[in-house]
């Protein structure tokens, strides 16, 4: 891997997505959660018009209610627009060097968002990227 | 003397089974592993072994069990085909493994209370009147969550 990357932190879990699929970082407290979308936690504004906000645990389950460590809320571009993911952080990889290792077959489940795990001098980092989680959500939604 | 040719498991929750000497390769006491999330509960975890990484599989989870934490973890090794370069696992153990001497005289049924074992074990001996399934390594680690 050797383009920059960013790192969303969820509670403990690292998420790690090209950083050019990370349209800005916008504060926690600008998500609007007047009548928000299905199993999302609000919207957030871009290029005028309104996106939907999702909340996710460590274990990547969505949640109805807003932990207070998540102050921060990324949007991802993905095909079908953008969508808000809250995390308590991000932080930016310039230099990406370290290990990428495939899930073990074991491990696998169908709808994952995560592609694979990421070795480096901080520990192991979950790869993933916008689609992926986006579709991931999405199945989320509809499977609830 | 007999010759040792099984390693014992204790798994936690009444949970045993065995494995040849020469599967299991390394005891990591007090492992640092890593969550990994979406995955099977049974199999959740991850851990960094000798530059690989390695599924870390809850044998008495996968059994039907909670899953637990355990303080021990087997690092085995399994060929998918022989003369192919071998695959890595952990199993996680709630107490360090024993060797045993087995015989072809102690092989038995698999235990009639989980018919679970069918599928993860390849055979099964009698130790002190308990069954003991011989863990199927190539299956356990190859095998995805059916959904």
């Amino acid at each position: 891997m050797n383009a920059s990357a960013a790192v969303l932190k969820i509670n403990g879990l690292d998420l790690m997505f090209p950083q050019s699929e990370i349209r800005t970082l916008e504060s926690a407290s600008d998500v609007d959660a007047t009548d928000p979308g299905e199993k999302s936690v609000g919207w957030i504004s871009y290029m005028r018009q309104r996106w939907p906000v999702y909340c996710l645990s460590e274990q990547l389950e969505l949640q109805a209610t807003l932990p207070s460590s998540r102050r921060t809320c990324a949007l991802l571009a993905v095909e079908a627009g953008y969508i808000g993911v809250l995390c308590d952080d991000v932080s930016i990889m310039k230099q990406v060097t370290g290990q990428l290792y495939e899930i073990p077959l074991a491990m696998k489940t169908a709808h994952t968002p995560i592609q694979g795990l990421f070795a480096n001098q901080q520990g192991l980092l979950c790869v993933s990227n916008a689609n992926q989680l986006a579709a991931y959500v999405e199945h989320r939604i509809h499977k609830a | 003397m007999s010759r040792m040719n099984a390693w014992l498991l204790d798994f936690g929750d009444s949970c045993r089974a065995a494995v040849g000497t020469r599967e299991l390769l390394h005891l990591v006491d007090a492992p640092a592993t890593f969550a990994v999330p979406c995955t099977p509960e049974y199999c959740r975890r991850v851990v960094l072994w000798q530059e690989r990484l390695l599924p870390v599989m809850d044998m008495a989870a996968r059994l039907g069990a909670a899953p637990h934490d355990a303080p021990f973890l087997a690092v085995v090794g399994y060929q998918k085909l022989r003369g192919e370069y071998p695959q890595f696992g952990a199993l996680m153990l709630a107490s360090p493994p024993r060797q045993l001497a087995v015989s072809d005289e102690q092989a038995c049924a698999l235990p009639a209370e989980s018919s679970a074992w069918r599928e993860w074990a390849v055979s099964c001996f009698e130790l002190h009147g308990t069954p003991i399934p011989v863990l199927n390594l190539r299956h356990l680690f190859s095998s995805t969550l059916r959904q």
